[in-house]
């Protein structure tokens, strides 16, 4: 027992937190930290996305936390309220502040928060470098001295500096650092002093005394319901703060809670004048003033960043054809080889589950693999670039105007590639209204699972030249209707005050080929995951749908034995589709008939959006299952070849209205659930949206069959 | 200076919101009041407290307040008061229906009953004055809504509108004879390339949290950058970095163009 301890002490985990502002380089900087070794979850109970991992240095294991990148903590957002918490309730041994060294003011402003908490602090000066590149310099040992909190100078990007951090967290974790204070003046100070006397009533105030007495004269709303409740006479505490504010108001003629942000800015303001012994050259700000000056143009603004989305679409449609070539052409080659290899009349059923359910399915799936890898890769860039935020300014008039916030613009446009990743981008929204809006419309925006369906069926009923219109009208008509959505909803059900629009436009930068990759690898890894596990589960779980319960006896073989004249491999295709039929799913698709006759379905179609449900993207798996039974066809060729055989032009309109629109797939339906919290939103889109591809589907196919036939 | 009671800012509001409750809804709830005035349901207690002491309002831990009646009486006097200010400010002066709520919160709490009756009178006598008709405040909006259009045009020493009754010449500094005086403007206002130093923000509390924390205070140096391409939001530069904001935001703050 005793041996287990000191083993356990000498390898003592180290807790650390990576805080900072938004662009201050601090997940480059987590990434150089961690290597590969991360981990992508939730805070529990809120929305916010929670990133941590681990690495060895010397004797000592670092648990390393990627804190929401924040401005202050005043916990007016979610992510400010997230990583506050952390810090006070998981009292990490150390707390890392990664800095912008190019915008040192700004950025000390959290680091005087921080100080404030009376954190383990230590400072990394990121993107040194690129200050240096400006002119600067800065004096790192005075700001040890001014802070007292020790610094090291990084490069997240390119890793310099980061050997210094880890040595130096080693060193300074469960050490207490004796932080410099903030002086708030000869108004503010005597009433932090009233007040921290009066804290002294609380035994195990969770933060300290001076910080919360701080934050009850800013109002802050958490703190002080803290205080409320464990306080003996609360009404002091109240009578204190209202006689302070009021008192120091009226002298300074200035709300309490600017003249606060006041002194922390004039901290961080005369920080700077003392360690910048020069101030930046202006040519490299002014190079993203010059890039600006034309992205964000009045007039060409806009083209711009239309042809950057167009850009998108080329990278991840025209460049993946190739690719998908070649992954379609290794799936079919394994299914034949498989089929070759296989022992005759030997257990077919499992033949069959192989082949047809398992290769078959994935196989439909991954083949649209490199479509999400370049799509996450365009996204990526227009992230770490720094254009993103020019979207968000540049799209805010129309999205304010249908009830969304610039910045939903990126989790629509995250949408793109997956629905589930969307839904937990919107997490950059600060108000829970416009989060909820957002997250509800987002299956409208047609998802990389969507594109396999789209890509399958447009070359089948629509002649070349049509192909490209048709795939871009789709998306235009779901976004369409999601903007119209989100007016409806914001008129109705979630009505009220929106969330100020206040963003950063960040210093365009050259991305990382590090920091792509990685976030490349962690989009399409999860794109995969539910690929290998989700989709080849429920492609198995149709299999046996459709191969059970088996027919007793064939139609064929009756008409057979009266001697009707048919070929082996034509009596074969008929039992495969008897089989079909008489399966479950043929039951349920057929009994769905009635209902889905008016959209131009058949059974077939039915059987097909039944496994859409599971996962859009089974719908191509499950038609190739469909067809491969009664056809044999397995590539997209042979498979569009049947379609065109089966079905009109205004069927395939149809079918793909409802594929853009009909019932989200489970796990949209679950994620939504989990980020709003309550089943109530997830049901209501599931059913909203069958509802109008319903309605919508209707009118195509009657109204297409009537004019184009 | 005379005033209508002698209640604080916040407690004159918390009457209005119990009268603007108990008339929508029937009744007024400690949680509501805290919804709609947007603070913690324990400063409501607090307030609620002093408003029973006062003897305005009934108040039980029962959660549900009513106006005594004086309470009632004076809550239907502020409440006359601020929608009296309202309706000046947004039907007389043709000021957008959100700066007239926004002005109507700040000044109904600081103008005396004595400019207050005086404002009045003179709206009575603007509608009911026989030789101007009715249609004298329609009259004055379309003639300020010209001389301001003409501003942004050529540019001369007076301004003039021209119709039917009257003919009105605005010398130069009296279309925006404050405005033009203070020097200030609003950040909303400014021209790309305009510099100045933030006056004032006078946004919404949780707003202004926010602003304040991205160093939006005053004193604080800022430059307007541009207008998004579709007219909203803007780009300003201030602390050496760049912030996009909507314009409505940004009518909350008051800049001194340097």
């Amino acid at each position: 027992m005793a041996r287990h301890l000191s083993e356990v002490s000498s390898t003592a985990t180290i807790t650390v937190a990576l805080a900072g502002n938004p662009n201050s380089g601090k997940t480059s900087l987590f990434n150089r930290l961690t290597g590969g070794r991360q981990h992508v979850g939730n805070y529990p109970g809120v929305t916010v996305e929670k990133k941590w991992g681990r690495y060895g240095h010397g004797a000592s294991q670092v648990s390393l936390v990627d804190l929401p990148g924040t401005y202050s903590l005043t916990a007016q957002s979610e992510e400010e309220r997230v990583a506050r918490a952390f810090l006070i309730n998981d009292a990490p041994d150390l707390v890392v502040d990664v800095i912008d060294a190019s915008n040192l003011e700004r950025n000390f402003y959290l680091a005087v928060q921080l100080m404030e908490l009376e954190v383990n602090l230590v400072i990394a000066l990121n993107m040194i470098d690129a200050a240096r590149g400006q002119g600067m310099i800065i004096d790192t040992k005075k700001i040890e001295v001014l802070t007292g909190a020790p610094v090291v100078e990084t490069e997240g990007h390119r890793g310099g500096g980061v050997p210094e951090l880890k040595t130096l967290i080693q060193e300074r974790a469960g050490k207490k650092t004796e932080l410099r204070r903030v002086n708030y003046g000869q108004e503010i100070e005597p009433e932090i002093e009233k007040l921290e006397a009066l804290l002294e009533a609380i035994v195990d105030l969770p933060v300290p005394r001076r910080y919360a007495a701080i934050k009850l004269l800013e109002a802050d709303p958490e703190i002080s319901k803290g205080v409320g409740q464990n306080h003996p006479q609360p009404e002091q505490i109240w009578e204190a703060v209202e006689a302070a504010r009021l008192g120091i108001e009226d002298r300074c003629g200035e709300a309490l809670s600017t003249l606060i942000a006041d002194s922390r800015y004039g901290f961080a303001l005369g920080l700077v004048k003392e360690v910048l012994t020069r101030p930046a050259r202006r040519d490299r700000i002014s190079q993203t003033e010059r890039a600006d000056a034309i992205l964000t143009h009045r007039l060409f603004g806009l083209p711009i960043f239309l042809a950057f989305m167009y850009a998108l679409f080329w990278l991840t449609f025209t460049m993946g054809d190739p690719l998908m070539g070649l992954i379609e052409g290794m799936f079919g080659w394994l299914g034949g080889g498989i089929t070759k290899l296989w022992p005759d009349g030997q257990a077919i059923w499992l033949h069959s589950l192989i082949v047809d359910g398992i290769i078959g399915g994935v196989g439909g799936v991954m083949v649209f693999l490199p479509n999400i890898v370049l799509l996450f890769l365009g996204i990526s860039i227009l992230e770490d670039t720094g254009y993103m935020s020019r979207a968000a300014f540049i799209m805010d008039r129309v999205m304010h105007r249908f009830g969304l916030h610039g910045k939903s613009f990126i989790p629509m446009l995250i949408g793109f590639g997956c629905t589930i990743p969307a839904i937990m981008a919107t997490r950059t929204l600060e108000s829970r209204r416009d989060r909820l809006i957002t997250m509800l419309i987002l299956p409208f925006i047609s998802c990389g699972a969507r594109l396999p369906i789209y890509l399958l069926l447009i070359p089948a009923f629509f002649p070349k030249a049509w192909h490209a219109p048709v795939l871009w009208g789709l998306y235009l008509l779901g976004i369409f209707l999601g903007l119209i959505m989100a007016r409806v909803l914001r008129k109705t059900l979630l009505g009220g005050s929106e969330a100020p629009f206040v963003m950063e436009l960040p210093p365009y930068r050259m991305p990382s080929k590090r920091s792509i990759f990685l976030h490349m690898w962690n989009r399409s890894a999860m794109y995969l995951r539910k690929a290998g596990t989700i989709i080849l589960g429920i492609s198995i779980v149709l299999w046996a749908l459709m191969s059970f319960p088996e027919p007793a006896e064939y139609e064929v073989d009756t008409q057979l034995g009266q001697s009707v004249a048919m070929s082996e491999a034509a009596a074969d295709q008929a039992r495969a589709a008897e089989d079909l039929r008489y399966s479950l799913a043929g039951r349920i698709g057929r009994a769905l008939e009635p209902v889905t006759a008016p959209m131009g379905f058949d059974w077939r179609i039915n059987t097909a959006f039944l496994g859409a449900f599971a996962a859009k993207e089974v719908f191509v798996a499950q038609m190739a299952i469909v067809f491969a039974m009664e056809d044999g066809g397995e590539d997209s060729q042979g498979l569009r070849t049947v379609l065109t055989r089966n079905y009109s032009a205004a069927q395939g309109l149809a079918i793909l209205i409802f594929a853009l629109l009909a019932t989200p797939c489970m796990a949209t339906v679950a994620i939504t659930r989990r980020e709003s919290g309550r089943w109530a939103w997830a049901a209501l889109q599931w059913g909203g949206l069958t509802a109008m591809a319903y309605v919508l589907a209707t009118l195509t196919y009657q109204l297409g069959s009537r004019l184009i036939g | 200076m005379a005033q209508i009671s002698n209640l604080s800012e916040s407690l004159e509001d918390y009457l209005e919101i119990i009268l603007q409750l108990d008339q929508e809804k029937g009744e007024a709830r400690v949680k509501d009041i805290a919804e709609r005035k947007g603070v913690r349901m324990a400063s409501v207690t607090g307030a609620m407290k002093r408003l029973a002491k006062e003897k305005l309002i009934e108040y039980r831990r029962r959660e549900m307040v009513t106006l005594t009646p004086e309470g009632s009486e004076l809550a239907h006097r502020v409440l006359q008061r601020h929608e009296f200010i309202t309706r000046f400010l947004g039907d007389i002066l043709g000021v957008s229906a959100e700066v007239a709520e926004r002005d109507a919160c700040s000044i109904e709490h600081i103008i005396s009953l004595e400019t207050l009756d005086r404002l009045a009178a003179f709206v009575e006598f603007l509608k009911s004055c026989p030789q101007a008709g009715g249609n004298i405040v329609e009259l004055f909006n379309s003639c300020y809504g010209q001389v301001l259009k003409q501003e942004h045009g050529e540019e001369s020493a007076t301004m003039a509108c021209r119709n039917a009754q009257c003919e009105s010449n605005f010398p130069d500094s009296s279309v925006r004879f404050f405005s033009s005086r203070a020097g200030h403007v609003a950040l909303s206002d400014m021209k790309p390339g305009d510099r100045g130093r933030v006056v004032s923000v006078r946004a919404a509390t949780s707003i202004r949290q926010r602003l304040i924390d991205m160093g939006l205070l005053p004193g604080v140096e800022l430059e307007m950058l541009r207008v998004a391409p579709l007219g909203d939001p803007i780009e300003i530069k201030l602390k050496g970095y760049n912030l996009s904001l909507r314009k409505i935001e940004a009518s909350t703050i008051a800049v001194e163009v340097t």
